[in-house]
């Protein structure tokens, strides 16, 4: 078993099972968190695909910019947010 | 004559071993005198081979199948080194694989998510897939790298449409006061 390949599905794993965990979890908080690390898999996994400086970009842009830019929207968009992923009342319509 | 100093230095060992053989005196060695005598020369008559046959078979079995043994572990590892060297390339299969999972995660995030920002996630997911996809196909492109160029291409586009999305989402929140998809139906009617 080569060391590279080992690597990879260790990336492989990490990415599509943080994934899963940010399709399944209920709270939006540890989702958009287990979103950051679906990002840095990605990013290893562009770095397999011998596109390092995409990689690289994918961590500034991604993480540096459009994670941080979501954070920060929604820690604008104050608690309702996070309540109303719990009842999900419809209060217009 | 550029290696003058390696060629100096090669011929004065070479004059330091003639020195210490004529020194030595290898032809006045005691076993060497006495071999004649006992009939222990090989004379060009005899047969070499069926010697050193009988020879490697009897007295030096041990050492024989011992240096056969290293020469078959080291040629099974020098194949085994070149085989890995050749297999250090990941199929793109399984790039695809990652890729198709990552789209259908992100799909199900956005079908099935009732917050707006989550859904904006299941988006990232389904162009990141896209972006892995077009990584990995643009390692067989090297001289246009036309991949790995539309990859930088999508997360810029991506970055300028969370941007737009996310404004959205907020001015949304704060006309509606909810940012459930479905509940905004305010446009319908």
């Amino acid at each position: 078993m080569n060391l590279t390949l080992i690597l990879f599905y260790a990336m492989a794993f990490i990415t599509i099972g943080s994934a899963l965990y940010v399709a399944y979890s209920k709270s939006l908080m540890r989702s958009v968190f287990m979103f950051f690390i679906t990002l840095f898999g990605l990013a290893g996994l562009y770095v397999f695909a011998m596109a390092d400086f995409v990689a690289i970009t994918q961590i500034v842009i991604y993480v540096g910019g459009i994670l941080v830019l979501i954070l920060f929207a929604f820690m604008l968009s104050g608690r309702e947010t996070l309540d109303r992923l719990k009842d999900a009342p419809s209060l217009s319509g | 004559l550029k290696n003058w100093p390696s060629l100096l230095l090669a011929v004065l060992f070479f004059a330091v071993l003639v020195k210490v053989l004529l020194k030595g005196m290898a032809n006045g060695l005691q076993w060497v005198t006495n071999a004649p005598v006992i009939n222990n020369v090989i004379m060009p008559t005899d047969t070499t081979t069926g010697n050193l046959g009988v020879n490697l078979m009897t007295r030096y079995l041990l050492p024989f199948e011992a240096i056969s043994i290293l020469l078959m572990m080291v040629l099974v590892g020098a194949a085994h080194l070149s085989r890995k060297e050749g297999m250090r390339m990941i199929l793109l299969t399984h790039f695809l694989i990652i890729s198709a999972a990552l789209f259908c995660i992100g799909l199900y995030m956005v079908i099935s998510k009732s917050n707006a920002i989550q859904v904006l996630i299941g988006i990232e997911l389904i162009l990141n897939a896209a972006i892995l996809n077009l990584v990995a196909f643009g390692r067989y492109d090297k001289l246009m790298n036309n991949g790995q160029t539309f990859a930088i291409f999508a997360i810029v586009l991506a970055a300028a449409t969370t941007a737009v999305a996310l404004a959205i989402i907020l001015n949304v929140y704060r006309r509606y006061k909810t940012i459930e998809p479905d509940s905004i139906n305010q446009l319908k009617d």
